[in-house]
């Protein structure tokens, strides 16, 4: 489904002076469809870089990323147009950031109703009713569904975010660090919407910190910097 | 995503021009004023593509040449070099001898009279400008200034005018007991509003917003720019955002430009030019940002 190879990532910091920064050096994996990929290694290694870099938030410096997509066939992600790469973002990748961001003053059900009204043409009560029974599961309170998540403490933003994401059921899902601000009890939650979305076939690649959610959901891990 | 607008090349200069132009002006040499003839270029060698349906930004500090570039497609100001096509759409059927025969693009749209420029503009664009004296006569009323347009655009019927005029109006929230009064009773958040409702007049499937909330405080800035993105959505519009602000670029558009002295230094989607940023002008940019 993904295959990463010889990826690597420099910034140039230009206002300071001109500054090199080596983020990411020589680093392959793939991850077959249907599979979950855990991302491990200790802070600053350049997990989320890489997840940035397949989303083409951040981009490569080096190396190759072949998305089988279906839209395109496969499409490497470092090299597609913006036009393709908006396509792949709309249809096909999700991105799981590790904060909420969200267009401001939306109502939360309405930033979950939404993609799934966009992206797979579901008409808007159905899509607001879908909305709700994601909300309820992750235990967003409902009176809370009709306010904006601006408001709403860390790991309430956090599900919401998650709720955004797992909605529309794409085929491939970048998550950076999908459990941190959240309790044992909703990270459970949370894992269990993650394995039952791969069960129907999509492929993750996800970092996270807690070795022990790690080894809870990845199917495989790969470690990035350090030896390997 | 299909391309709806492309323009190749566009320049704008105000001089004579030189030799040494080329050398002496742009982001590499940090002005856009020629050190040996005075020459300013405004908009130098800027190539862009608007999809159907995109919010495509354009960023920059003042004097970088984002508004020339709006005027320059706007056909306000004439180009000084360039190539501009629209893709064949539906809005631009009636327009004559636009398109060649079998043709999917126009022809170079900078190359043609003014009344034919002035129909493809009528037919396919709507602006709205940062000054609303610009896009408004402020001492005719609001109906009025959308009924100006309509007219222009072979409208007859006075009531079929003002019926229309009053659901732009109302579509942009200004209370329709004011639509007889002329836009310089209102506050500046109305008067882009009554702006925005005279550029849908036309129901044109571009729209060019030209710094739209600078100027107006935050509260009033969150309303327009929240009736913008709805309209985006509710008549699939293609739009060119200028903005100096990031904030704004990054609530409406997926792609951006960033223009420096009169040139496009970089170009990429929205997220990868805020959170990796190649040029140093850019990186600047959104070092300065507020958070």
């Amino acid at each position: 489904m993904l295959v990463v190879q010889n990826l690597s990532k420099m910034f140039h910091l230009h206002m300071q002076g001109g500054l090199s920064v080596r983020a990411l050096d020589g680093v392959s994996f793939h991850v077959r469809r249907g599979r979950f990929l855990g991302l491990s290694g200790p802070s600053g290694a350049g997990k989320s870089t890489v997840l940035k870099c397949i989303h083409r938030t951040y981009l490569a410096s080096g190396g190759s990323l072949a998305f089988e997509s279906a839209a395109y066939g496969t499409v490497d992600l470092a090299t597609a147009t913006e036009a393709q790469v908006i396509q792949l973002r709309r249809s096909e990748i999700g991105f799981v950031s590790q904060f909420l961001r969200v267009i401001p003053r939306v109502p939360t059900l309405d930033l979950v109703a939404e993609p799934l009204q966009i992206r797979q043409g579901i008409p808007l009560l159905e899509a607001r009713e879908r909305a709700e029974r994601i909300l309820d599961r992750l235990r967003i309170p409902r009176p809370l569904h009709s306010a904006y998540p601006a408001t709403f403490s860390g790991g309430e933003q956090q599900r919401v975010n998650i709720a955004r994401a797992v909605g529309w059921e794409p085929s491939l899902l970048l998550l950076d660090e999908p459990t941190a601000s959240l309790d044992r009890e909703s990270a459970g939650i949370v894992l269990d919407l993650l394995s039952e979305l791969r069960d129907r076939g999509c492929t993750m690649v996800g970092v996270f910190h807690d070795p022990e959610m790690l080894s809870r959901i990845a199917d495989e891990t790969v470690r990035i910097g350090g030896e390997s | 995503m299909e391309p709806l607008l492309r323009a190749h090349g566009l320049t704008r200069r105000f001089g004579p021009g030189c030799d040494a132009c080329m050398d002496g002006t742009g982001a590499r040499s940090e002005t856009n004023r020629c050190p040996v003839c005075a020459t300013v270029w405004a908009c130098r060698d800027v190539s862009l593509e608007l999809f159907r349906e995109e919010a495509l930004g354009i960023v920059g500090e003042s004097g970088s040449g984002k508004s020339t570039l709006v005027r320059l497609l706007h056909f306000d100001w004439p180009a000084t070099a360039g190539f501009l096509e629209v893709a064949r759409t539906p809005a631009l059927e009636n327009v004559p001898d636009l398109f060649q025969e079998g043709c999917a693009w126009s022809r170079n749209l900078l190359a043609m009279d003014k009344f034919r420029q002035r129909a493809v503009r009528d037919a396919a664009m709507g602006i709205v400008y940062q000054h609303p004296q610009l896009g408004l006569r402020m001492g005719v009323s609001s109906g009025g200034n959308i009924a100006e347009r309509l007219l222009s655009a072979g409208w007859r019927s006075i009531g079929a005018m003002r019926k229309r005029a009053g659901g732009l109006l109302e579509r942009t929230e200004i209370p329709l007991e004011r639509m007889d009064e002329p836009p310089r009773n209102f506050s500046g958040g109305m008067q882009q509003r009554v702006q925005i409702a005279k550029a849908l007049s036309g129901d044109p499937p571009i729209l060019l917003l030209d710094e739209v909330t600078t100027g107006l405080d935050l509260s009033v800035q969150a309303r327009v720019l929240d009736m913008v993105r709805e309209l985006r959505d509710e008549l699939r519009l293609s739009m060119l955002v200028v903005s100096h602000d990031l904030g704004v670029i990054n609530l409406l558009c997926q792609r951006t430009l960033v223009m420096r002295n009169g040139e496009v230094v970089e170009s990429g989607l929205t997220d990868q030019i805020l959170q990796d940023p190649q040029h140093s002008y850019t990186q600047l940019l959104v070092a300065s940002q507020l958070q």
